[in-house]
């Protein structure tokens, strides 16, 4: 794992150099792939959702300002931001890889079968499944949060770096989040 | 149930992880093949929104003009030292406009443009940005190239579209907005990592 001084250094190489961008991508895209999947509960969707972050990310880098919050940080808002429209409009509006071939890059055997393969994996998480029923019927704040803390396993002072909101903020947002969850799970 | 049987439940869950090897490597080439491709992409010839002096990114210009520009950038900051206020201010107004933006590569048209600006003022998002002080700082193309599938023969072809990317500022924050400028729709927003 970098260091933060080291991945500002990358970060500023990124803005012009491909193979930054492209070690900044492997070393964040299990994550953000793992919290797409873990929001949604959709393979499809997590894997449009990561397209797009790193997309946006690769697109925004260069006005990227290193502020002391990790880089991580910054895709997990863009992440946060896919999600909710995902969410608001039941689909990605976005660009998938299957519609810019631009990139050379279409559907495959290959990469359907991965997909299947996925999904049946996810369909084995019974309990997860169930837990992401009652977690989607709360507020988008407090899906962020809870994902985050639990599902992301951030601490407090992470969520507040990637919310850009107070720790007292975050902690009294996961305190009401849990509350309206537990009225769910009821 | 109690928050703590809830937070036992939420830690305790088993979550899935999922690996997709061919989705990350499929995707990290389309990215890097699209942002770095010789004939250059919309960034490469975008300034950033920095207010730094020699903020020229990566747009490939030849060595004596980068050159060439930073010598009358630092001739130009040292005039601004050294001179009245007045003066400073002049140079500082014919050199760096504030506000402006140098930019090179293609343009929108004027008709592109307007059309941007129209789909921009009539998304709900952008309206209540507006309306918190946030101004349109530029609206630039990007080209794409997307897939089209033809629902009669089954068969899909290339198709290059003309989209734009506009930025928002309201003092130190900004936000990046991409317009499918073809459907006339916001693809998207997204704030910088400053806001």
């Amino acid at each position: 794992m970098m260091n933060p001084d080291q991945e500002n250094v990358l970060v500023e190489k990124a803005k012009s150099d491909p193979q930054a961008f492209g070690s900044l991508f492997d070393a964040h895209y299990p994550e953000i792939l793992r919290y797409a999947l873990r929001r949604t509960a959709d393979v499809q969707a997590a894997q449009d959702i990561t397209s797009e972050v790193f997309s946006k990310a690769l697109i925004g880098i260069g006005k990227f300002r290193w502020q002391g919050i990790p880089f991580a940080a910054w895709l997990y808002r863009i992440a946060n931001n896919e999600t909710a429209d995902y969410y608001k409009h039941g689909k990605i509006q976005q660009i998938s890889l299957e519609q810019v071939p631009e990139y050379g890059l279409g559907s495959s055997p290959a990469a359907e079968e991965e997909l299947i393969n996925a999904e049946s994996e996810l369909k084995r998480h019974q309990q997860y499944l169930a837990l992401h029923e009652k977690i989607v019927k709360l507020d988008n704040k407090y899906q962020e949060i809870i994902s985050l803390r639990f599902f992301q396993d951030k601490q407090i002072n992470e969520i507040s770096q990637i919310l850009g909101k107070p720790e007292g903020t975050v902690k009294s947002l996961l305190h009401r989040g849990l509350e309206q969850l537990k009225v769910f799970m009821e | 149930m109690k928050e703590e049987e809830l937070i036992k439940e939420l830690e305790n869950v088993d979550l899935p992880e999922i690996k997709l090897e061919n989705h990350r490597v499929r995707l990290k080439a389309a990215l890097l093949a699209g942002r770095f491709n010789k004939e250059g992409t919309f960034m490469d010839t975008v300034k950033t929104q920095s207010a730094g002096l020699f903020d020229i990114v990566f747009a490939p210009q030849p060595a004596w003009k980068v050159a060439a520009t930073t010598v009358v950038a630092i001739l130009a900051l040292f005039g601004a030292f050294i001179s009245i206020p007045q003066t400073s201010a002049i140079i500082k107004s014919t050199l760096f406009p504030e506000g402006s933006r140098q930019i090179s590569g293609p343009q929108l048209t004027a008709e592109e443009q307007n059309k941007a600006t129209v789909i921009l003022k009539a998304d709900p998002s952008v309206k209540e940005l507006l309306s918190q002080g946030a101004v349109i700082d530029k609206i630039l193309p990007i080209q794409v190239t997307a897939e089209t599938l033809d629902p009669q023969t089954g068969t899909t072809r290339l198709v290059q579209e003309t989209w734009a990317q506009a930025w928002l500022v309201r003092g130190s924050q900004d936000w990046g907005i991409q317009i499918d400028l073809v459907k006339g729709r916001i693809i998207s927003i997204t704030p910088s990592a400053g806001n």
